[in-house]
């Protein structure tokens, strides 16, 4: 069994008079410690794309196995715990509370799993170190660079022990430098076995991972091999 | 709903660390909560204590013993007005000498002045002058009948009140003011124009309230010689001169029912009532005082109710339009927190748990100011005032429960939000 199995997977939305086909049916097959690009222009599907294998959404139709588990047609509830048990979100905003500091944002997902309060704060430290933060665990997302914001983000999408990580844009709001930083560190958790996705519109980062898959009109164009 | 214990205190931090970082707005939200719940523990501490002790003084009067006046605050219950109450006949010494008669009395008193009139006279001794006190003429019956144990010397005697003697009895306050150091008993006052001979000092006596009403600045004659000095006193008014009499029935043991209607009949029948006439004066009973006092209590309370409900509505509304506003602002924050895996109803509770925080706040600030209220009146003065466990109970139970409940559209909103929608909202 493959860690994530797709099949025939579309998505519509009804706009008023309209259907807006945003998935028409794709297939795909990860394994698991496989490191996935997705590209494709604006309208391509990418986001509607994300969102399904985030288990944020479900399809229109078609299948969506995760872990052996078919998440397609789970109630809300069902798919907030997949959520919390198999997924770690990476947003290009970072999406942290403004007001919680570094290990507050990194033990939030420890949380709602219902982790007691010591186990917690260990694993959020252990997070952070393994993103080079252990001496910022106090320090609130406005003391902290953006580069450093990214990585508390990445420190909370692991602490979870995710099956995968699910990063959309990761580098859109750090400059050159700290983004190229990011992608490294990125590099280094698939090093160490963890099954990534990223989103994005640029080549250079789509080229870190093992594959690109490229959306257009919502279906797979091509799978190229990096 | 379960809910996890970790999760609820984590929630009850965030929620307090969310009203800290919006001090100002959290406290113009929760005004009217702290004024419901201030009105609830502080008047509830008031009237409480103001009951304990109006009923304890009511007590003192005894049970059975049966006041009879041309009017009362019994009548302006009932609603009459006071321009009747004031053409009612007045009653005379006759009218005590004839109930006293009665086989069911045992005897009466009668107190001319110290009501509804301004026999206030100033009373001196050696230059020294006390400031106006209530004059009062009684019979010998008075300490007696009230209650008022005398403290030094004696109450008049019968003869002395036959013979129209110029004895007084000082009330606490008189006493000392004039003789602070020394025996007053057969020193020389001045009432007014007239000399009178100290014979005794009453003892402090029980008022509303216990705090000081007045009670104590009184002195006491012999109803006769307050007729020779001041005449019966009249307050004119249309319709005939108004003269303040009050006549004091004691029961014989057992017999109080029948002294009832008794003291009714014979003043019926002193007046010239038809029978289909109503009476044309009071009777009044302990416990048609304490039925009047019920009453007036559960009209304050009853208002109170109204008030603070108006106060806690208000304080309602202003929660839940901070609560929705709080869920727009944080809509980013509700799509994060679903995309790590919270569910609908941790959701919920987070947004419940914050708006019952923020009442809850308001409420401990309500018990604290209303019964330092309570507390400072009582100092400043006297008033007695009680602080029941179960007003705080109260106090901090509602103002929770206005959150909950106020905050509960809001908070449904906000766990109904899409993530993906939320996630995307800035």
């Amino acid at each position: 069994m493959s860690l994530i199995e797709v099949e025939q997977l579309k998505k519509s939305y009804d706009m008023g008079s309209e259907e807006v086909h945003a998935l028409r049916g794709v297939d795909l097959r990860v394994e698991a410690g496989e490191y996935i690009a997705i590209m494709g222009p604006s309208g391509s599907g990418k986001s509607t794309f994300l969102n399904l294998l985030g288990c944020l959404d479900t399809p229109t139709s078609g299948r969506y196995i995760l872990n052996d588990r078919d998440v397609s047609t789970m109630a809300e509830d069902d798919l907030a715990q997949v959520r919390n048990e198999e997924i770690g979100f990476v947003f290009q905003t970072f999406n942290l509370l403004a007001r919680a500091t570094a290990l507050q944002n990194v033990e939030l997902p420890l949380v709602y799993a219902g982790v007691g309060a010591d186990e917690r704060r260990a694993r959020a430290q252990t997070a952070l170190e393994k993103v080079d933060l252990s001496d910022r665990v106090t320090h609130r997302p406005n003391e902290l660079s953006g580069g450093q914001r990214q990585r508390v983000a990445i420190a909370r999408a692991l602490v979870n022990d995710p099956s995968i990580l699910l990063a959309d844009e990761p580098t859109g709001n750090l400059d050159s430098v700290t983004g190229a930083e990011l992608l490294g560190l990125l590099d280094s958790l698939h090093k160490k076995g963890h099954t990534l996705f990223v989103v994005t519109h640029e080549r250079d980062v789509a080229k870190h991972a093992q594959s690109i898959v490229h959306l257009r009109d919502g279906q797979i164009e091509t799978i190229e091999q990096v | 709903m379960k809910i996890r214990a970790a999760l609820l205190a984590e929630i009850a931090t965030m929620a307090l660390e969310t009203l800290r970082a919006n001090k100002m707005r959290s406290a113009l939200t929760i005004v009217g909560v702290v004024i419901g719940i201030t009105a609830i523990v502080g008047m509830t501490s008031l009237v409480r204590g103001f009951d304990r002790s109006f009923k304890g003084m009511v007590e003192v009067l005894g049970p059975n013993t049966v006041f009879v006046a041309k009017f009362s605050g019994l009548s302006f219950m009932s609603g009459k007005e006071f321009i009747d109450l004031i053409r009612r006949p007045n009653l005379t010494p006759d009218d005590a000498l004839a109930l006293e008669r009665l086989e069911s009395v045992r005897y009466t008193d009668t107190m001319l002045g110290g009501g509804f009139d301004d026999s206030r006279e100033r009373l001196s001794h050696r230059g020294e002058e006390t400031k106006r006190l209530q004059i009062m003429g009684t019979t010998e019956l008075f300490a007696q009948v009230g209650y008022i144990p005398i403290e030094l010397g004696r109450f008049f005697t019968a003869s002395e009140v036959r013979h129209r003697r110029a004895v007084v009895v000082l009330g606490q306050d008189p006493y000392q003011s004039l003789f602070p150091l020394i025996d007053p008993i057969g020193k020389q006052v001045r009432v007014a124009d007239q000399q009178y001979t100290v014979i005794g000092v009453m003892g402090p006596r029980p008022s509303p309230g216990g705090f000081n009403a007045g009670q104590d600045e009184i002195a006491v004659i012999p109803y006769t010689r307050y007729e020779t000095q001041f005449g019966v006193p009249a307050l004119r008014v249309s319709g005939g001169p108004h003269r303040d009499v009050t006549i004091t029935a004691v029961p014989r043991e057992g017999q109080r029912a029948r002294a009832l209607r008794e003291i009714e009949e014979t003043m019926r029948i002193r007046h010239g009532l038809r029978l289909d006439e109503e009476n044309d004066f009071d009777l009044i009973t302990q416990d048609a005082l304490l039925r009047i006092w019920e009453q007036t209590t559960q009209v304050v309370f009853l208002s109170l109710v109204v008030i603070s409900s108006i106060a806690l509505l208000v304080g309602g509304i202003g929660v839940m339009a901070i609560m929705t506003m709080s869920v727009t602002e944080r809509t980013n924050e509700i799509g994060l927190r679903k995309a790590l895996g919270a569910k609908r109803h941790e959701i919920l509770w987070q947004f419940l748990v914050e708006a019952a925080t923020l009442t809850l706040a308001g409420g401990v600030l309500g018990v604290l100011l209303g019964s330092g209220t309570g507390v400072l009146v009582h100092l400043v003065s006297g008033f007695p005032i009680s602080l029941p466990w179960w007003s705080f109970a109260l106090g901090l139970g509602f103002s929770a429960s206005v959150g909950l409940v106020f905050g509960m559209a809001p908070a449904i909103r906000a766990s109904r939000l899409d993530p993906i929608e939320a996630l995307r909202h800035e």
